[in-house]
């Protein structure tokens, strides 16, 4: 590019010393003709003269695009017009000379090693984050929840299944209130853990031997896990890991980390193709869920050393509990549903028989 | 990075029946934007986003699409971009409102969710209007704006009525309620003051639908005989020990998650090649018209190498992933011109707010025109 100006181009360019021009196609904005034109810049003005166009105006009121990356730079005018240049370096010198710096975002984008440094922060970041950032916020956040909330939540949760899974016990009465009583004079690692527990029964044929907790403290059994339990204790330990997740709060936990996956996943993934992001979605927060067992069971384990009740027992409805899930076949919510959610059970029943590996009681 | 020439009939491969015109002509679309320029971009949009706790995400989102939008180039020209972050910001914090206040009544009480979704559906359509006419008011091509004109009426026959007939219908209306969607996004679009017109016929989409429900049930097949007889033979090994059991179980759950993930990819890449290609083969503009063709293996190509990416990248392949897909999407589009594309004239419309926009993204409604 010469940096003389051309005076012969526009008689008001002659007026003041430009600082060089550019060629550019330039559009009016109410037609689609393409024009051919000359850009000149001077210290304040940008001044535009090609055939049929003679238009100028002050720097301060035009937009210079800076990219991103290597898109064509466009000088917009207020008015819809704007010019188009094919040879960006040689704007960019123009630019340079009237001291037009390209804006800090702009630069970093173009940088290797800022851009270099971002990606590696940005996997470690995701890494700790699904590790670290949101657990720990998911601990936070769950506390925040306030307890009429959770009460609903669990009464909703619970007409819900007694809709869908759930019949009415047939464990009668009596036996009913044993187990109650004997949960009942269980010592808890801490007071505040020993608040009102709620157990009921309840028969399903989808679920088979099984327990699950409600936020707020209810705990539910099923009468097949009553039949498939040898001794009180057995149950006693289930009811002391299902405890275990109402003191850590792990349904909402559960609930807000599931969710921040779903987002992050479907943020990453979505616009790649939005059905296949369910599948690394179920990955991610079945391993959460693996998380939130083995915390359970650390748990029941403290209580049953608490109150004197061997492990074993602990062990064996673990062993008795994958065994009818590996007869059931994986209908249902058997093997594959029990399986992704819950860590391989032989490592559970490891864990429980050498407690060391688990945390101490206090 | 400039556009060669444009092609001549010959030169595009393709060729449907057309009059023998000396001034009809394929201007090819493409995307001249690169994997590793479009890295920089994505990568300081993400940590500055991350480090104002999503505000930046707003000015992010406008230099993803000027990127795109400036690197789509047809007969010469690019595209380009005009929305303003703030308005943007807007819409994202009422979409979030929105929907997070949706999904905290569904999680409190089915009842509650239940208000929430009717309320929603309620304002959906309007919604979707509006996002439409931001998105095309905002994008123009040689300094002409697009604009939208289809009206809030419409749009509760095409996303509330349609979709709620289809499912009375047992999903037989579904090929139906879709064509109607695209022509509601293509007939009601113009370009200054020209309309878009779009004239595909139903059985074509019931065609594409009857193609794709037909290979899926080949796949289907095909692997559940695969399943049975791994299972088969598994069982037959007889006498596991818990752990094996274990471990083959998770084998089976890796297997489905896996199959399950290229199903949905096959059955997207599927419907996205003929549905792209109806669409546009049917859409003109003025006397100009458009013809894609997109191909099902090289999408379902693209797709399962941008998605393998992703996962063992640890997500920092997508730029790359958009890249590919954009390049491929917009290289196999063109616009058959019949004379010059120097006359259209700009219309006009008063600009509108980002508020429908938002919340359209974060239902995942794609709108590519």
């Amino acid at each position: 590019m010469t940096s003389e100006s051309d005076r012969s181009l526009n008689p008001s360019a002659a007026q003041v010393e430009a600082l060089g021009h550019v060629p550019a196609i330039y559009f009016d904005g109410q037609h689609s003709t393409p024009h051919s034109v000359i850009v000149a810049l001077q210290p304040s003005m940008i001044v535009v003269s090609g055939a049929g166009v003679s238009r100028s105006a002050p720097l301060h009121e035009v937009d210079i695009t800076e990219g991103p990356g290597a898109t064509p730079r466009l000088i917009r005018f207020r008015d819809g017009a704007f010019c188009e240049v094919e040879n960006a370096a040689a704007l960019e010198t123009l630019l340079s000379a009237s001291r037009i710096t390209p804006r800090r975002v702009t630069r970093w984008e173009g940088r290797l090693w800022w851009v270099t440094v971002s990606a590696v922060l940005f996997v470690a970041g995701l890494i700790a984050g699904y590790r670290y950032a949101v657990p720990a916020l998911a601990i936070v956040a769950a506390e925040q929840v306030p307890d009429p909330v959770v009460d609903l939540i669990s009464r909703e949760v619970l007409s819900a299944l007694d809709k869908q899974v759930f019949e009415a016990t047939v464990v009668p009465p009596d036996r009913q209130a044993q187990l109650v009583e004997r949960f009942g004079r269980l010592r808890f690692p801490s007071v505040a853990d020993s608040n009102a527990y709620d157990i009921i029964f309840r028969k399903s044929e989808l679920l088979g031997p099984n327990a699950m907790a409600l936020p707020s403290g209810t705990l539910v059994i099923t009468d097949a896990l009553v039949a498939l339990a040898q001794k009180d204790e057995e149950i006693i330990a289930v009811l002391a890991h299902e405890a275990g997740h109402v003191v850590r709060r792990h349904g909402l936990r559960q609930l807000f980390q599931n969710s921040v996956v779903a987002l992050a996943i479907t943020w990453l993934v979505g616009d790649v193709s939005v059905l296949a992001a369910a599948a690394p979605t179920a990955l991610l927060q079945a391993n959460y869920s693996r998380d939130l067992e083995r915390e359970a069971d650390s748990y029941a384990v403290d209580v049953l050393r608490i109150n004197n009740i061997s492990l074993e027992h602990f062990a064996l409805i673990l062993e008795r509990l994958e065994k009818s899930a590996r007869e059931d076949g994986g209908a249902g919510g058997g093997a594959l549903g029990y399986l992704s959610s819950h860590p391989v059970t032989s490592e559970r029943i490891e864990r429980v028989r050498r407690p060391e590996v688990t945390t101490p009681a206090p | 990075m400039m556009q060669p020439g444009s092609p001549t009939l010959e030169d595009a491969g393709v060729v449907p029946a057309l009059p023998e015109d000396a001034v009809t002509r394929y201007e090819p679309f493409t995307f001249t934007g690169s994997g590793d320029e479009y890295f920089g971009i994505w990568i300081v949009n993400l940590v500055l986003s991350v480090a104002t706790l999503g505000i930046y995400s707003a000015w992010a989102k406008v230099r993803r699409l000027e990127y795109f939008y400036r690197h789509t180039r047809v007969s010469g020209a690019s595209f380009d971009y005009h929305g303003k972050p703030l308005a943007i910001l807007k819409g994202r914090i009422f979409a979030f409102l929105l929907f997070g206040g949706y999904y905290v009544a569904g999680y409190i009480s089915p009842a509650l969710g239940l208000l929430a979704a009717a309320a929603m559906a309620a304002v959906l359509p309007w919604l979707l209007t509006r996002s439409l006419r931001f998105r095309l008011y905002n994008s123009s091509y040689r300094g002409l704006r697009f604009h939208f004109h289809g009206t809030p009426g419409e749009a509760y026959w095409v996303f509330l009525a349609l979709p709620v007939l289809s499912f009375f219908s047992l999903f037989t209306l579904v090929p139906l309620a879709h064509h109607r969607l695209k022509r509601f996004q293509h007939a009601n679009a113009s370009y200054g003051q020209t309309r878009f017109t779009y004239a595909a016929p139903v059985a074509a989409f019931y065609k594409a639908y009857l193609m794709t429900a037909l290979a899926l049930a080949v796949l289907t097949v095909v692997t559940g005989f695969v399943v049975g007889l791994v299972v088969g033979l598994g069982v037959i090994g007889e006498e596991q020990t818990g752990d094996q059991a274990s471990t083959q179980q998770m084998l089976l759950l890796g297997f489905f998650i896996v199959m399950y993930a290229l199903g949905a990819t096959v059955f997207w890449s599927l419907m996205t090649v003929q549905i792209r290609n109806i669409v546009w083969r049917h859409t003109s503009l003025g006397p100009h018209r458009f013809i894609s063709t997109l191909e099902v293996h090289k999408l379902l190509a693209i797709v399962v190498t941008n998605v393998l990416g992703i996962a063992c990248t640890l997500g920092l392949f997508k730029p790359y992933a958009e890249v590919r897909l954009a390049k491929y999407v917009i290289g196999e589009l063109s616009l058959v011109s019949s004379g010059t594309l120097d006359e259209f004239v700009a219309g006009a419309q008063p600009e509108t707010a980002a508020l429908g926009e938002e919340a359209a993204e974060l239902l995942d409604v794609d709108f590519g025109i």
